[in-house]
């Protein structure tokens, strides 16, 4: 039964998948698939396309559905909720068959016929995951600017060199993604959460389209949930298997300092004639660092319950050979 | 398959091939049935291509090869899941443990202990930044958590296949598996082992920070005594923030009913024992909280320790008969 399986899978294998959420804004569709088809067909024709329209894209749907019987290879794929780009792109993982898979944005961020260094890093160079770098020549002061201060942070909190971890197009070995669990908005992260796995991971320097270049004002909320999200990684790379070590950290030196005002108080309320602790505001801020403190601290005791008590189904290593 | 060995190996090239060598010698003297598996963690040093080379001369070693580092720990486990003896013995893949000393391992396995610790009584390392500092931190340890063990963190250990395989190692824990397997109902002996300093290549531990091995220490002990009560715990911590708080709500009540003191003077007790009623409530919620993770748990300490109990008893059978 299972062998059947897998026979079928390896039938059904191409070369190249490319994966594209339509999430948010998006270029013309047919145009984005017919300029990377074009500079696909020079590598190999094995490839397929999968487009993973989120909920509320309505339009784009019925846009690709209008062109998608014309060529062969497209598969088009709806929520009917809107689930995030996360989603979308695992879903893609899912049903893609190629050895080699690819995501790309739905609006041109790069050059189409750099695909191809991306390919050929992956086939020759046997790299795990490459990713891109625009070059950003045109590109407005304001998108530069956006850009540095996030990877500025971004290296702070996770040591990466990555110069261009949001740009759309990646690429990867089929067998990356599968031992990568990301949720939420951390898909956007998986180079860095992989290459702290070990995994060979390399930037491509690429060019920039120049419909790329128009000044990118988000919403706020778009802004606020970057830097979580940086805090997020941060945790997760660091800490996830020893949250004592962040928590209890943290807790203990606020408990520390908290004690520290709390027995100079009382040491002189002893000691000290006609020293009433009914007034001192001191007495009340003391017991506030305490309280935060042991929250903190039985946080991370949490965490730690957590981890040990899921710790079974949890698989934390990966043999690729075993020979006997 | 009486015995299996597992050794871990992260960019040991130039010891792979005295160390499977001398590990073979040691277990040939012994008239048992073994195997050796060499797990590579990773290694990007050409140790993997070495140890594929001795494979072939050698086609009775096994080997385990990761797609990546996952640490010493992950490598253990792999070895543990793939081993098929009786008794499993691990041991560093850096020469610093003796293969001699299997022999006394397998004897005390033999006799009935679950798990068998090595201890580097002669440590040759460096006094002040390794061998202090981890002494007290093993006293520490063995005071709190209840387990005579003087050495934690020597890799030259035995174990029952029974608790090899019950064993729960995620990153982090490598560092408390004798205080783990007692958990599990393991008899443990402690056994004198040589210690030699590293002959080639470089060491790849740190300093151990004090603090960090005083919040490892509440962690393993919450972890092997609460883990299944958690509620009682956090109750535990907020008793002496009811009685604080009340306390001091209580003295602001007399005063003010007393009208001992104008209404705003103590007006800070009030604010204090406020804050630390708080306190206690959040601590009792949170140990309600982690009771819903203790009951959603996959990892079953109970089970594993009935099933561990069971194999004692029949041991004991075995041997009055």
């Amino acid at each position: 039964m299972e062998d059947n399986t897998k026979e079928i899978i390896s039938e059904r294998e191409t070369e190249i998948s490319v994966i594209v959420p339509v999430i948010e804004r998006h270029s013309n569709l047919e145009e984005l698939y017919l300029s990377y088809a074009a500079e696909i067909r020079k590598i190999t024709t094995d490839f397929e396309f999968i487009f993973v329209v989120d909920g509320p894209m309505n339009r784009a749907y019925s846009e690709i559905k209008r062109f998608k019987n014309k060529y062969s290879n497209i598969e088009l794929i709806k929520f009917t909720k809107s689930l995030g780009e996360s989603n979308a792109l695992s879903v893609g993982f899912e049903i893609a068959k190629g050895k080699y898979i690819f995501t790309l944005s739905s609006y041109f961020q790069v050059e189409p016929h750099e695909i191809e260094k991306l390919y050929s890093a992956l086939k020759d160079d046997e790299v795990d995951i490459v990713i891109t770098r625009r070059i950003r020549e045109k590109d407005t002061f304001f998108n530069k600017l956006q850009n540095a201060l996030f990877h500025k942070a971004l290296k702070f909190f996770t040591g990466t060199n990555f110069k261009d971890i949001s740009c759309g197009l990646r690429g990867m070995q089929r067998e990356v993604f599968e031992k990568f669990d990301v949720y939420g908005d951390l898909h956007r992260f998986i180079p860095i959460i992989a290459e702290h796995h070990g995994v060979k991971v390399r930037e491509l320097v690429v060019k920039q389209r120049v419909e790329d270049t128009k000044t990118r004002i988000y919403s706020l909320r778009t802004y606020f949930n970057r830097i979580i999200d940086i805090l997020t990684l941060f945790f997760l790379l660091r800490f996830t298997y020893r949250p004592m070590r962040f928590f209890g950290l943290i807790g203990s030196i606020l408990v520390v300092i908290g004690f520290l005002f709390i027995s100079k108080l009382i040491y002189f309320r002893l000691f000290t004639m006609n020293y009433g602790l009914r007034d001192k505001p001191s007495l009340f801020l003391s017991s506030l660092l305490i309280v935060i403190g042991i929250q903190i601290f039985a946080v991370g005791l949490i965490g730690e319950i957590i981890i040990y008590t899921r710790s079974k189904k949890a698989k934390y290593f990966n043999i690729k050979e075993f020979i006997e | 398959m009486e015995l299996s060995v597992v050794v871990p190996i992260y960019n040991e090239i130039e010891n792979v091939d005295e160390l499977y060598r001398r590990i073979k010698t040691e277990l040939q003297k012994l008239s048992l049935t073994y195997e050796i598996i060499f797990v590579d963690d990773g290694s990007t040093d050409g140790t993997t291509e070495k140890v594929k080379e001795i494979k072939q001369q050698e086609p009775e070693l096994k080997l385990a090869i990761f797609d990546r580092n996952y640490g010493q720990t992950q490598a253990m486990v792999a070895g543990f899941q793939l081993a098929r003896g009786d008794m499993i013995v691990s041991m560093d893949g850096d020469l610093q443990n003796d293969p001699a000393d299997i022999v006394q391992i397998i004897v005390n396995l033999r006799s009935g202990y679950d798990m068998v610790s090595g201890w580097r009584k002669a440590r040759e390392d460096n006094v002040i930044l390794r061998k202090i500092p981890s002494k007290i931190a093993n006293a520490l340890i063995s005071r709190v958590t209840e387990v005579k063990i003087h050495d934690l963190g020597c890799s030259l250990k035995g174990f029952n296949r029974k608790i090899a395989k019950n064993m729960i190692l995620y990153p982090e824990m490598h560092r408390f598996i004798p205080i783990f397997a007692a958990s599990i109902g393991a008899r443990i002996k402690e056994v004198q082992v040589t210690h030699k300093p590293r002959m080639r290549g470089q060491s790849k531990y740190g300093i151990a920070r004090t603090w960090r091995v005083i919040l490892d220490l509440i962690k393993i002990k919450v972890l092997m005594d609460f883990s299944h009560k958690p509620s009682k715990l956090f109750a535990a911590i907020s008793v002496p923030f009811w009685i604080a708080g009340l306390s001091l709500i209580v003295k602001y009540l007399v005063e003010y009913v007393n009208e001992t003191s104008l209404f705003t003077s103590s007006i800070v007790f009030m604010g204090t024992g406020t804050l630390y009623i708080y306190l206690a409530f959040s601590l009792v919620t949170f140990g309600f909280i982690t009771e819903l993770l203790c009951v959603t748990r996959d990892y079953r300490q109970d089970k594993i320790l009935s099933n561990i109990m069971a194999s004692h008893r029949k041991w004991k059978t075995i041997q009055r008969k």
